[in-house]
C-alpha cells in the first residue's frame, strides 16, 4: 500500500537549506575575524583607539554582508551548502584539499584553532616555567603511602579498600537498576514501534526528549542535585549514576530496537500474534545480546565516574582522593590514584573481553 | 582453539553456568543495596529539601544568559582545542601502538610501552588530571584543555591502534610486492583503510570532550562548569538553572551533529540503513 504523499515545499527547502548553511559558515568566519581583530587590536594598545568595538550598525552590516557572501558563493558555484545538501559528486581528479569542501574545512579549522588558542589562554611556556612547582606532586605520586589501604583513616572513618568496594557497588547498582528501568523506556523511544498513531508518536517524542535532556546533564551535576536531595554519601552518587545510566541506556536500547530485522517479526506476525506478543517473541530476542554488551559498557563508564563522584558529595573512593588532595598529602593521593587506575583498568579489560564474547 | 572450528556441544553446562551468574549477580545486588543504603523512601521523605531547586525552574534568572552564552562558546573551544591538539599525537602513537605494524623486538618494546602508558592515562579520569594541571599551571581554561588533551590522546591512541590492528593485510601486501618501502606501504596500504574510522572516532571524542568540558570547571578547569558550580555553592539556583539549560542545549546539539556526521562517514555518504516499523 502506498502512503499518500505529504505536501512539501521541495523547491523552497532545497534552496533555503544550502543558503542557511552557507550563511552559517560565512557568519562564523566573520565572528572569528571580528574576535581576532578585537583581541589583537586591544593587545596592541593603539593609543588613539582602545579596542575595536563594532558600532550598532556594524552588526547589521555583518549579518547582511555574510548573507551577501552566501548568495554570491552560490551564484559563482563555490557554495559548500549546495554541495552538502544536494550531495553533488566531486570530480575524482581533484585532490580533496582543493575542493570547496576541503578549502572551507581547512579555513574554518585554522580560524577556530586560532580563536580557540586565544580564548582558552593557551600558554605553552607556563608548563616548563612552573614545572618546578609540581616536583613535590610527582615525588608524592611516585612514593605512594598505602597506610590507609586496610587501616581505618579516623578522619574519613573508612579504609581505602572499603570505599573501593562502595565505589564498585555504586556503579553496579546504578547499572543494574538503570538498565532495568531503561528497557521498557527504550521500547517507548523506538521510532518503529511507536510510529503508528499520533498518540504513540507523541509518547515517542516525549520519551526521546526526556532521554536527551537527562543524558546531556553529566552525572557529576546530577550528583549535586541528589546530594542536596538525599544528603552526602554513596546513595546520592548511586542515584546520580542511575538516572544518567537509565537515560543513556534507554537511548542506545531504542536505537537497537530501531535496527531490528524484519524476518522474525513477520514470522511472529503471521502466526496471528498480538502487539505485545510481537514485541516479546519477535523483537526482544534480537536485542538481548547487544543490550548485555551495552550494560557491560555502561558498568565500565559508571565505575570510572564513581571514582570521582565524591567531588560533589557522591561517596566512594574519591572521598579519599579529594580529602588527601585538600590536605596536600600527595603520598596518600598517589596511593589512591594507583588503586583507582588499577581497578578502572581491570574493569575496562574485563568488560572489553566480555563484550567481545557476547557480540 | 579457533572459534570456527569449535564444535558446539549440547550439554547442561551453559544452563548451570548462567544460573551461577544469575545467583552471583543477585547476591551482589542485595549486598550492594544493604551497603549503599539505597533507600527510595529517602527520595520521598527528603523531597522538601529540593523544593528550592525545583522552584528555580519556574522562575529562572535570565540575567546570566548572555554571559552564559559566552562561557558556553569558551567551553566549546576548550573541547575543540583538546581534540585538535590530541589528534596529531594520537595518530603518530596509534601506529606505534599497533601490534601488526610493530614486529621487531625493539618495536615490540615500543608497542608495549605506548599501549601500557595509554591504558594507565586512560584509567584516570579527566577531572583528576585537571586537578594535577591546576596545581601545575594554575586555574583557568588552560589546565582544563590540558586535562582533556592528555585523556583524549590516550583514549584515541587506544581506539586508533585497535583499528589499525584490524586492517585488511591484502592492500598492504600488494603495495609491498611492488617493492615499496615501509613509509609507502603505510601511506598507500594502511592510511586509506583507516581515514574514515579515524575521523569518526575523532568526532566521537569531540562529543565526549564537550560533555567533560562542562564539568571540568568544578575543579578549576575553566568553562561554564566553573561558574555553574559557584552559583550552586551560593545556592543561587535561578542562575544555575539558566546555565544548566544552556549546557543541555549545547550537549544535545553537539551529540546530534556528531552522530549524524559519523553516520554519514560510516555509510560513505549513502542513505540510512533500512528501518522496519511494526
Amino acid at each position: 500500500m502506498k502512503k499518500p504523499k505529504r505536501f512539501t515545499f521541495p523547491d523552497l527547502s532545497d534552496r533555503i537549506k544550502p543558503l542557511l548553511l552557507d550563511w552559517l559558515i560565512w557568519g562564523y568566519l566573520a565572528y572569528t575575524v571580528i574576535f581576532l581583530l578585537d583581541s589583537y587590536w586591544y593587545t596592541q594598545y593603539v593609543d588613539w583607539y582602545g579596542s575595536l568595538t563594532l558600532p550598532p550598525w556594524g552588526w547589521a552590516l555583518t549579518v547582511l554582508g555574510t548573507l551577501g557572501c552566501a548568495v554570491a558563493s552560490e551564484r559563482f558555484g563555490i557554495s559548500v551548502g549546495l554541495k552538502t545538501i544536494k550531495g553533488e559528486e566531486r570530480s575524482p581528479q581533484k585532490t580533496w584539499a582543493l575542493t570547496n569542501w576541503g578549502i572551507t574545512t581547512l579555513v574554518l579549522v585554522i580560524f577556530t584553532f586560532w580563536v580557540g588558542w586565544l580564548t582558552t589562554d593557551m600558554e605553552i611556556g607556563i608548563i616548563t616555567r612552573r614545572a618546578s612547582k609540581t616536583s613535590h606532586l610527582w615525588y608524592g605520586l611516585s612514593h605512594p603511602d598505602f597506610t590507609h589501604l586496610i587501616n581505618i583513616d579516623p578522619e574519613l572513618n573508612d579504609t581505602i579498600l572499603g570505599s573501593l568496594v562502595d565505589t564498585l557497588f555504586m556503579a553496579y547498582l546504578a547499572t543494574v537498576i538503570g538498565g532495568f528501568l531503561a528497557a521498557p523506556l527504550g521500547f517507548l523511544g523506538a521510532r518503529n514501534i511507536m510510529g503508528g498513531s499520533p498518540f504513540r508518536k507523541t509518547i515517542f517524542y516525549i520519551t526521546r526528549a526526556f532521554f536527551n535532556v537527562v543524558r546531556s546533564v553529566e552525572s557529576l551535576l546530577w550528583a549535586i542535585v541528589f546530594a542536596i536531595w538525599v544528603g552526602w554519601g554513596p546513595a546520592a552518587g548511586t542515584f546520580a549514576l542511575l538516572i544518567h545510566s537509565m537515560a543513556a541506556l534507554a537511548k542506545l536500547f531504542s536505537e537497537q530496537v530501531e535496527s531490528i530485522k524484519k524476518g522474525p517479526i513477520e514470522a511472529v506476525q503471521a502466526s496471528g500474534a498480538s502487539f505485545w506478543q510481537i514485541v516479546r517473541y519477535g523483537a526482544v530476542p534480537q536485542v538481548i545480546p547487544q543490550y548485555t554488551a551495552f550494560l557491560l559498557y555502561r558498568l565500565d563508564i559508571n565505575v570510572r565516574m564513581a571514582t570521582v563522584i565524591a567531588l560533589v558529595g557522591g561517596g566512594g573512593i574519591g572521598r579519599f582522593f579529594f580529602y588527601y588532595k585538600s590536605q596536600l598529602d600527595w603520598n596518600q593521593v598517589g596511593a589512591v590514584t594507583i588503586v583507582i587506575a588499577t581497578v578502572v583498568w581491570l574493569l575496562d579489560y574485563i568488560s572489553g573481553k566480555a563484550r567481545e564474547k557476547i557480540v | 582453539m579457533n572459534k570456527e572450528t569449535e564444535i558446539p556441544e549440547r550439554s547442561s553446562w551453559p544452563f548451570w553456568r548462567n544460573l551461577g551468574f544469575v545467583i552471583l549477580f543477585a547476591v551482589a545486588f542485595v549486598v550492594a543495596l544493604n551497603r549503599i543504603n539505597l533507600d527510595l523512601s529517602l527520595l520521598v521523605d527528603n523531597f522538601p529539601s529540593t523544593l528550592k531547586l525545583w522552584s528555580a525552574f519556574a522562575k529562572p534568572d535570565w540575567s546570566v544568559f548572555s554571559e552564559g552564552v559566552i562561557l558556553l562558546i569558551k567551553t566549546l573551544y576548550m573541547a575543540f582545542m583538546a581534540t585538535a591538539l590530541a589528534l596529531p599525537f594520537a595518530i603518530v602513537l596509534s601506529f606505534l601502538g599497533a601490534k601488526n605494524l610493530m614486529n621487531s623486538p625493539v618495536a615490540k618494546a615500543i608497542y608495549t610501552f605506548v599501549r601500557g602508558l595509554a591504558s594507565i592515562i586512560r584509567s584516570i579520569q579527566p577531572i583528576i588530571w585537571a586537578i594535577i594541571f591546576v596545581v601545575w599551571v594554575r586555574t583557568g581554561p588552560f589546565p582544563g584543555v590540558l586535562a582533556l588533551w592528555i585523556h583524549s590522546v590516550a583514549d584515541m591512541t587506544k581506539l586508533f591502534s585497535e583499528r589499525v590492528e584490524s586492517i585488511d593485510t591484502g592492500p598492504m601486501e600488494a603495495i609491498r610486492a611492488t617493492g615499496a618501502g615501509k613509509l609507502l606501504v603505510l601511506i598507500y596500504g594502511v592510511i586509506p583503510q583507516i581515514i574514515n574510522p579515524y575521523l569518526s572516532f575523532t568526532l566521537y571524542r569531540l562529543d565526549i570532550n564537550v560533555r567533560m568540558a562542562t564539568i571540568i570547571g568544578i575543579v578549576g578547569g575553566g568553562g561554564i562548569g566553573m561558574r555553574l558550580y559557584s552559583y550552586i555553592n551560593k545556592w543561587n539556583f535561578p542562575k544555575a538553572v539558566v546555565l544548566t539549560m544552556l549546557i543541555v542545549i549545547m550537549v544535545w546539539g553537539i551529540d546530534y551533529l556528531s552522530s549524524r556526521l559519523r553516520e554519514r562517514i560510516e555509510t560513505g555518504g549513502g542513505e540510512k540503513s533500512q528501518e522496519y516499523s511494526i
